[in-house]
């Protein structure tokens, strides 16, 4: 009987155990928000790259291509040279927080700063201050984890961002991480005042040196009407060996 | 006594009250005739900056251009300029024709933006089309052909701190509808008539702007002159060439269909006509008041007069010359004054300068008036017939009156 009442007592502990390491087993191997948006910019972040693509724009008049290629270091400097006829030889150059523009017909290079920011890339759907950000997300921002949903049939982590500071693009976004391969799959912009100012959409990835990036993105600036733009990449080697001096001022207008 | 005889010595019987009577009529004729020289002057200005500027008398632009001009969609040309403008020389109704390139631009000045609009011009022609074009030389000289030079409105130049020598380089969007810069030496300051252009505009030459836009030999809008200002045999003679020959889906209007200036001309015709107006009854009313003073004064005399066999008709008529004596003399002598006035402000003009700084509309700052004859001459019976009709009223109770109970007065 004495044995009975301790079997019973055991087991009830072990049964207790259980309940409890069920409880605390999900929160234990989950990721937070901070964690997932470290990994997808692990993700994304290449040491150096060469990449070449082509931007769709459509607006209220049409469709129209410009093509390109970039050379990028890590997630703070690159330079995109155009190649399509109309944009032949025009260059953008990101050096840390500072964005200059080259054009060939031009006999100095514009440095964009303040409102100029805002202004449309080619007259695009990206503005030269989506260009800008990107350089360790949580300097600039809180991250919440809102739960997970499904985008285009892929389980994604719902993430809230909100700026921490005024001197950022947007003062909250959201994104949708693939919680496989952690990929950006959608992103939303918001202004200060809850309005939605652009989606961005993957539709397309590609893997290449065990990173896995977008491919084909669709980015709608949501204040503009009839508006889209697709950037598609074509190719993108990781680790190449970058020309001398690519990111200097006296090599932007060479 | 003839009638109109007693009328002119009734005229100086009180020369105090016929001096006022004079100067009231004067007053408005010279007002109405500085006026409408103004109106003149403006309607000859705003016609000068839109024809020159603007719209052209007459001009072609691509009809979808106009459709969506508030996007300014810089895409919709007029293809081939050169081609058009071979066969529109040879319309005999076309005195001169200047294709342009519009460049919507921007420079920057550290975090500033100043906003700018690049017209390329093809400055042979357009010595034609615009024959006081050398006028707007403040400072250096006008644009070679071939070459990136630029001359900018002297405020513009101010607000990039530029002067002649100086290279700017402005932002811009192309036919392509994609961006691109381009650097322009600065070889000459403009002083453009009208304070917008002075704010805003730089000249260039048009295969450079051409280049810039990514144009490929096409022009934003032809603008042409009549060579006898009938605008609508211009218009009409323009719209059947391209309707036969080419190219399609372009839009031919005169400048009265489309320039702001003509609409506010439209506009000011009738206000300064009810101002006008204005004038000529606050002047009657000093003629009616000293008509009535007169046959107050004169109540005993009119009875006489009646007494003696004169009729009312007869009595309607000496008042009624009377006032038409006074008519004459204020109006002859307010148009005269006015004129005297008009003609020389003609060639030295009013300087409405910093009023006008901030108006955005195609009125130079200094406006000359302009005397128009066909409109003095107007204005003197105008201001004559008002003066006699001011006397009607009181005249005829004057006839009315019975000789007994005017004797009595």
């Amino acid at each position: 009987m004495q044995y009975l009442r301790i079997a019973r007592r055991k087991a009830w502990r072990i049964g207790l155990l259980v309940a409890l390491a069920a409880l605390v087993a999900p929160s234990a191997f989950a990721l937070s928000a901070d964690e997932i948006i470290e990994r997808m910019e692990d993700n994304q972040t290449h040491p150096t790259s060469y990449i070449e693509g082509e931007m769709v724009i459509t607006d209220r008049f049409g469709d129209r291509v410009s093509t390109f290629f970039a050379h990028t270091e890590g997630d703070d400097r690159f330079l995109v040279e155009f190649t399509s006829r109309d944009e032949e030889g025009q260059r953008v150059l990101r050096r840390n927080d500072d964005l200059y523009l080259y054009y060939p017909d031009a006999r100095e290079t514009i440095r964009l700063t303040g409102s100029a920011l805002r202004d449309s890339l080619l007259g695009s759907d990206i503005s030269y201050e989506d260009m800008t950000g990107g350089r360790g997300l949580a300097e600039d921002y809180k991250f919440e984890l809102l739960g997970e949903e499904t985008v285009d049939d892929r389980r994604c982590y719902k993430i809230e961002l909100t700026a921490r500071g005024t001197n950022v693009a947007y003062p909250k976004q959201i994104y949708w991480v693939d919680s496989e391969d952690f990929v950006l799959r959608k992103s939303e912009q918001y202004a200060r005042a809850g309005r939605k100012l652009k989606v961005t959409e993957v539709l397309e990835t590609m893997e290449q040196d065990g990173y896995i990036f977008p491919a084909r993105i669709r980015i709608t600036d949501q204040t503009r009407r009839s508006s889209g733009t697709e950037m598609i990449l074509h190719q993108v080697d990781i680790g190449v060996d970058l020309p001398r001096g690519v990111f200097s001022l006296e090599q932007l207008t060479w | 006594m003839k009638l109109s005889g007693i009328a002119l010595r009734n005229v100086f019987r009180n020369g105090r009250r016929s001096l006022l009577s004079v100067t009231a009529v004067a007053v408005a004729a010279l007002s109405i005739t500085l006026l409408f020289a103004l109106l003149e002057g403006i309607r000859a200005d705003i016609r000068h900056n839109a024809w020159n500027y603007e719209s052209g008398e007459v001009r072609i632009r691509n009809a979808e251009f106009d459709r969506y001009e508030y996007l300014n969609p810089v895409q919709y040309v007029v293809p081939d300029h050169r081609a058009l403008a071979e066969r529109l020389e040879q319309l005999p109704q076309v005195a001169a024709l200047s294709p342009r390139i519009n460049i919507p631009a921007v420079s920057f000045r550290g975090e500033r933006q100043i906003s700018a609009r690049g017209i390329g011009l093809d400055f042979r022609m357009e010595q034609e089309y615009q024959e006081d074009l050398d006028l707007i030389v403040a400072e250096g000289r006008l644009p070679a052909t071939g070459t990136s030079e630029a001359i900018l409105g002297n405020r513009l130049a101010r607000e990039l701190g530029a002067g002649v020598g100086d290279t700017v380089t402005f932002l811009t969007q192309t036919r392509a509808r994609t961006s691109n810069a381009f650097t322009v030496d600065v070889v000459g300051l403009a002083a453009f008539p009208v304070a917008a252009l002075d704010r805003t505009a730089f000249l260039l030459p048009i295969e450079a702007a051409g280049h810039y836009m990514r144009m490929r030999d096409a022009a934003s809008e032809v603008l042409l002159k009549s060579t006898d200002g009938r605008t609508e045999v211009l218009k009409a003679a323009v719209s059947a060439l391209l309707s036969e020959e080419g190219p399609e889906g372009m839009n031919v209007a005169s400048w009265t269909e489309v320039s702001g200036g003509y609409s506010y001309l439209q506009m000011a015709d009738v206000v300064y006509r009810i101002i006008a107006l204005f004038f000529f009854l606050l002047g009657s009313t000093v003629i009616v008041n000293t008509t009535m003073m007169t046959i107050h004064e004169r109540t005993r005399e009119i009875g006489t007069l009646s007494a003696m066999g004169m009729r009312g008709g007869q009595l309607v008529r000496l008042f009624f010359t009377e006032a038409t004596y006074l008519g004459i003399a204020g109006s002859l002598a307010g148009v005269l004054a006015g004129a005297a006035l008009a003609v020389p402000l003609q060639y030295t003009g009013i300087d409405f300068g910093a009023q006008m700084e901030m108006v955005d509309m195609d009125l130079s700052t200094v406006l000359y008036p302009v005397l128009n004859w066909r409109s003095t001459v107007l204005t003197f019976f105008y201001s004559l017939a008002v003066a006699m009709l001011a006397s009607f009223v009181p005249a005829r109770r004057a006839a009315k009156l019975q000789p007994v109970v005017a004797l009595r007065v």
